[in-house]
């Protein structure tokens, strides 16, 4: 999928393996070799034991809402045409935290809503972008 | 534990510039208003401060050694800092630990002028994952907290409208308000989304202005010109997990902050008769009422309904009408407030607590990764 003109992502020490499995269309995380936990987003170092050695490994790309929310005003100008666009934060079934955006379908974003990650063309590189898994799904309030 | 003592050190002066878009002035002239009116209203010469604390603003404005200058200063101490939390638990370090006597703490912004837009995110996603997926405003923090809220709770945007209607009444009483006009809970509910679900009075404005607070020992506030405002307890917390924290939504750093603070103090949640937090965005209002005690969690959007925090209620909340409505001066308008109202000194008619013997204050940075809360007593 595509939403032109949106922005390409910037590389560095620490996300670089991430992008090279986006384009690939491969959702990977950084697993530490110590203590094993796995990080988002792309850390060098692990945030748990503090062990410097991290190993990409790929991430089934399902996941759950944790919260979303919806942007009526472009502070990014390349969003401008998106308005209003959605933001969440999916929970990975392997634990960490994303942001990222649910593209627009049929069904509306709800908190608890099950996503699989797509990979959307920015640029000459994709980033992991999320949509619904199973449209027609209802939420029940209360905390999951 | 720290050897400390309650109320070692008060708020012996408080001061403020004018609030609002003050082109032609830079955000250290306004400093400078403000630190000549709170060193006057502790009757403290400015050679005769032991410390000086300024906190660093945009577009260059706050750097502690141009604000030195200006004032001509030598002070035995002095910190640039990031908000007026670190300030305040800087100076409180300084004076209860028996270091200095005094100490006088100045922030001051010229941004609405300067238009600083807060295109920023406040959680840090690595690399430009931000840009990558539209995340701007720190106000994108508290509105997937609303968001859970509802989902977790079954809170609503109708509820939430009483924070803003609430503090909209308090500004018009305030002569310091930038925003005077009461906003009723329809015309909150047909205002315009900015990050949904949050809407535009759920945001602090951008405003230009300054204030300046000076703290002494209890020994120095024996003398001063003002009854001194003391602290009975202070407490700190920092949290930097983000949303690696299992519970990002509820305020990590503000709960253990006010299980300190209660230990400490000589007073209870019951005790308080007006409670200021620093309302960077409506639901931060909410988080405090929960954490510190005052309802139970998850319970705050329902408690707040029927008037309960309006200047009449059961627990006034942001009486000075908080960023929304007053100004944004990221908590030191709450600051200043509270010291004006436990001394009786609010300065319009209706303004003034009947009661206010005990305040809470609480702020916090834009993620909550900091928080700070003092008691505040006469």
């Amino acid at each position: 999928m595509s939403r032109p003109g949106l922005p390409e992502p910037l590389f560095d020490s620490q996300n670089a393996p991430y992008f090279d499995g986006a384009r690939r269309g491969e959702l990977l995380l950084p697993k530490c070799t110590t203590c094993a936990q796995l990080s988002a987003p792309p850390v060098s170092n692990c945030t748990n034991c503090f062990g410097t050695e991290m190993e990409w490994v790929p991430a089934s790309g399902n996941g759950t809402v944790f919260s979303y929310i919806e942007y009526h005003r472009a502070w990014i100008p390349q969003f401008a045409p998106y308005l209003p666009y959605n933001v969440s934060i999916i929970e990975l079934d392997e634990g960490p935290r994303l942001i990222s955006n649910v593209v627009p379908g049929e069904t509306p974003v709800q908190v608890g809503q099950r996503v699989r990650a797509v990979f959307e063309d920015r640029g000459s590189w994709k980033v992991p972008v999320f949509e619904v898994a199973e449209p027609g799904w209802a939420p029940t309030t209360g905390r999951l | 534990m720290a050897n400390y003592s309650n109320d070692a050190a008060c708020i012996i002066g408080v001061g403020a510039s004018p609030q609002g878009k003050l082109p032609g002035y830079s955000g250290d002239d306004l400093a400078i208003i403000a630190v000549r009116e709170a060193l006057a209203d502790a009757g403290l010469e400015r050679t005769a401060v032991d410390a000086l604390l300024v906190q660093r603003s945009y577009a260059g404005n706050g750097d502690l050694r141009e604000i030195g200058h200006r004032l001509g200063l030598a002070p035995a101490l002095s910190w640039s800092v990031a908000c007026l939390g670190e300030a305040l638990e800087a100076a409180w370090m300084a004076i209860a630990g028996g270091l200095i006597d005094s100490a006088l703490l100045v922030y001051g912004t010229n941004q609405r002028t300067n238009r600083n837009e807060f295109a920023q995110s406040a959680y840090h996603v690595g690399g430009n994952f931000d840009q990558v997926y539209g995340l701007a405003n720190p106000g994108s923090v508290a509105a997937f907290n609303f968001r859970r809220r509802m989902h977790d709770y079954g809170a609503t945007e109708e509820q939430l409208a009483a924070i803003t209607v609430a503090q909209s009444r308090a500004a018009a009483l305030n002569p310091l308000a930038v925003y005077r006009k009461p906003v009723s809970r329809e015309e909150y509910l047909r205002s315009e989304y900015v990050i949904a679900p949050l809407r535009i009075s759920d945001f602090s404005m951008i405003s230009d202005g300054a204030f300046a607070l000076v703290l002494g020992s209890a020994a120095l506030a024996r003398s001063s010109a003002q009854a001194p405002v003391y602290i009975n307890a202070i407490s700190y917390q920092s949290n930097f997990r983000e949303l690696a924290e299992p519970d990002a939504m509820y305020h990590p750093s503000q709960r253990p902050n006010a299980a300190r603070l209660w230990e400490r103090s000589d007073f209870a949640p019951g005790d308080v008769d007006a409670l200021y937090v620093q309302d960077a965005y409506t639901p931060n209002v909410l988080a405090a009422l929960e954490n510190y005690g005052f309802c139970e969690l998850g319970t705050a959007h329902e408690w707040i309904q029927g008037g309960r925090i309006e200047l009449d209620g059961e627990l006034p909340v942001n009486v000075n009408g908080g960023q929304n409505r007053m100004t944004y001066m990221v908590g030191w308008q709450n600051a200043f407030d509270a010291v004006k109202q436990v001394r009786h000194q609010a300065d319009m008619p209706g303004r003034q607590l009947s009661k206010c013997d005990n305040v809470l204050l609480t702020m916090s940075t834009g993620l909550w990764q900091q928080t700070c809360s003092m008691v505040l007593h006469g």
